[in-house]
């Protein structure tokens, strides 16, 4: 089982490896990178349940992970078809490369997250919203990432390879996925806390700071755009900056160091 | 049947010459027909701005190149004597490969350029429609097409902008995406500034404003444009409405700087703007560039970026050369393996004879009564071989009579594959 979860990982890698070798070669072969990943994250729809139902992988927070993975390979290859945005195929595959890997290997020791106090249908629920609001962050941070990339090279008077998606594209992109992470991302935080406030937990945790941190920065951006307008290059690096909070977060649950 | 193409182009003759042998569509086919009464079986005319040429394909090719100098000296009503150090020719594969260059844009003015195909196409069109093209050009040029189709979809020739227009408006499409839906201000009324506002135009822009010290000027420089007047006073109230500036005055000092931009960013919600400063000097402040959401380039930054461009469409058109090549080998190929077609069912249908006439001796000779089975079928095998190599026997003793015995004796070794038997 561990050596198909493997697999799974090394589909997501080529994905990467090809949506990359794309974006810096001239001959178009977007069709490559798009089919790789999307039979990468064919194989994880069909590996998922099959891992879930026969494997002791599955335990603890890894479903949410693996799932995240495709789940963010479902939503970009939609969005692909939607945006021209296929030079986000690297960054958007390479971390569902890195949520199967952290599913794979760092997470294998902690599997009782499930077991303890919290263990009831509210933490499911919270785990699943954060998961949500965390893809959506995720995909959000890709796409400021790509936004400073060729908002650099633009005010640096540097010629751009043909293949990287407008501004404004990237822009819009990214507070749509914002909009949509934050009301998940929310809730996820409040049943946390009342779960925490319920199991009679007053300890103040690094990982509730963080997690708090990342809330706090995307509503930050969501209001500052949404009333003063604010876009560009801060807003990307805050985005950027509240999806490493949160990501921090997701991999400390995972390493059972929260 | 050979291809056979002569023409001149931007690289051979200047504007003043090539804009005398310019065919007008309608007389495309006429001009292709009288290609064939000089002697060739199909003919194909392409005329643009850059080039005129002459395809034709027939059996023979040999002192085609006076006779269509001819009728291109007509077309430009000039002598073949001035017209001949501007033409060049060409024949066989050199003819197929000229045309795959031309198709694929490498022989282009702006190498890579995508008119040329259309140009192509509407031309091919034409004299197919009047019957002067026929099978073996219409393969070529449908060929042609699809190497274009090829060298754009595996190269990057056709990527990158190299007119300083077309970089600020690839740059503009960087920055906004669609073009449709946004506005543009020509502040001043430069020339370069005004050929630039007629791009951005033409790229879809909804709104173009003109800006002039004079409201006089902007009022018939916008009238021109198919824009809207404004006094240069709103200059800011302007930048406020605008997503991209091209400014072209003639203006000692800075319109826009540091402390406007601040106020119009703010009123604009910062919405991303593109200055392209075409004055010297500069109208707006280079510093600006610094700011989130505010592009600006001047000349020499779409210099710049354009004369990038250009080095790396030359390194893309050194890998379109190699696929153009290997195409018109393949095509080449290929039209070898059809001139033998004829030849080989030929060979076949006289073999066929060959056997039907020796099975009927058999017939007859077996239906009477005479030699043995064993008698006859050594009679038949011998005729059948006889009526073979009959005609390879005589030909081969004719060559050695004549002296040029070794060359045939060489095929016919190869054929029968005496050398290896030999070997063994």
């Amino acid at each position: 089982m561990r050596t198909m979860l493997i697999i799974g990982a090394v589909a997501y890698a080529s994905a990467t490896l090809a949506y990359l070798v794309d974006l810096f070669k001239s001959r178009d072969g977007r069709l490559l990178p798009s089919r790789l990943y999307t039979a990468a994250t064919v194989y994880w729809i069909i590996a998922f349940p099959i891992g879930a139902a026969y494997s002791p992988l599955c335990t603890g927070v890894r479903p949410w992970l693996l799932a995240s993975g495709w789940v963010l390979g479902v939503i970009f290859l939609g969005l692909e078809r939607r945006y021209p945005i296929s030079a986000l195929g690297s960054l958007v595959s390479a971390m569902s490369t890195v949520l199967s890997l952290i599913a794979i290997f760092v997470a294998a020791e902690a599997s009782d997250l499930l077991t303890g106090p919290l263990a009831d249908w509210v933490l499911w629920i919270h785990i699943s919203l954060a998961f949500l609001g965390v893809i959506a962050f995720a995909l959000a941070a890709a796409t400021s990432i790509l936004y400073l990339f060729v908002s650099g090279r633009l005010k640096r008077k540097l010629t751009l390879p043909g293949k990287l998606p407008p501004l404004s594209v990237l822009d819009n992109l990214a507070l749509r996925m914002i909009s949509i992470g934050f009301p998940f991302y929310t809730i996820a935080l409040l049943l946390g806390s009342a779960q925490a406030v319920r199991s009679g937990t007053d300890e103040i945790k690094l990982a509730y700071i963080l997690a708090s941190l990342s809330w706090l920065i995307y509503g930050i951006v969501l209001q500052a755009r949404l009333t003063a307008g604010w876009r560009g290059r801060n807003a990307a690096t805050l985005t950027i900056i509240g999806c490493l909070a949160a990501f921090v977060v997701v991999g400390m649950y995972s390493s059972g160091a929260a | 049947m050979q291809f056979f193409v002569l023409g001149l182009n931007h690289k051979t003759a200047p504007i003043q010459l090539r804009e005398k042998f310019s065919i007008l569509d309608e007389s495309l086919a006429s001009t292709a027909q009288r290609i064939r009464q000089a002697g060739l079986q199909e003919s194909f005319v392409v005329s643009t701005c850059n080039r005129v040429e002459l395809y034709g394909a027939g059996r023979s090719v040999s002192g085609l190149g006076e006779s269509l100098g001819h009728i291109l000296a007509d077309v430009g009503q000039t002598s073949i004597r001035k017209l001949a150090p501007h033409v060049y020719e060409h024949s066989g594969g050199e003819a197929i490969h000229h045309l795959f260059r031309v198709a694929a844009s490498l022989d282009s003015m702006v190498v890579g350029e995508p008119q040329i195909l259309g140009q192509l196409k509407s031309a091919y069109s034409k004299c197919r429609e009047a019957g002067v093209t026929g099978p073996l050009l219409n393969r070529a040029v449908e060929r042609a097409f699809s190497v274009a189709k090829k060298v754009r979809s595996e190269t990057g020739i056709g990527e990158h902008a190299v007119s300083i227009s077309s970089v600020a408006i690839q740059l503009a499409r960087q920055i906004f995406g669609q073009l449709d839906g946004k506005s543009a201000a020509l502040v001043g009324a430069g020339k370069m500034g005004q050929l630039a506002a007629r791009h951005i135009r033409d790229a879809g822009i909804s709104q173009l404003y003109v800006a002039n010290r004079s409201f006089e000027r902007a009022q018939s420089l916008a009238s021109e444009l198919d824009g809207h007047p404004r006094y240069l006073d709103e200059l800011s109230q302007l930048l406020c409405l605008v997503d991209i500036v091209i400014t072209s005055t003639a203006s000692k000092t800075h319109l826009v700087d540091a402390k406007m931009m601040k106020t119009v960013m703010k009123a604009r919600k910062y919405r991303p703007i593109f200055f392209i400063d075409i004055a010297v000097p500069r109208n707006v402040c280079p510093e600006l560039n610094q700011m989130d959401n505010v592009y600006v380039y001047d000349v020499d930054d779409l210099n710049g970026i354009s004369n990038e461009n250009k080095e790396t469409r030359a390194n893309e058109a050194r890998l379109a050369e190699a696929v153009v090549f290997e195409q018109a080998q393949r095509f080449l190929g290929e039209l070898s393996g059809l001139a033998l077609k004829p030849t080989i069912m030929e060979l076949k249908e006289h073999i066929e004879v060959m056997k039907a006439s020796e099975l009927d001796k058999f017939r007859r000779r077996m239906s009477t009564d005479g030699p043995s089975h064993d008698d006859v079928a050594a009679q038949l095998a011998d005729g059948l071989l006889n009526k073979i190599l009959y005609g390879a026997l005589t030909e081969l003793k004719k060559q050695a009579a004549e002296g040029n015995s070794e060359q045939s004796i060489a095929i016919v070794r190869r054929i029968f594959g005496l050398d290896e038997r030999s070997d063994k």
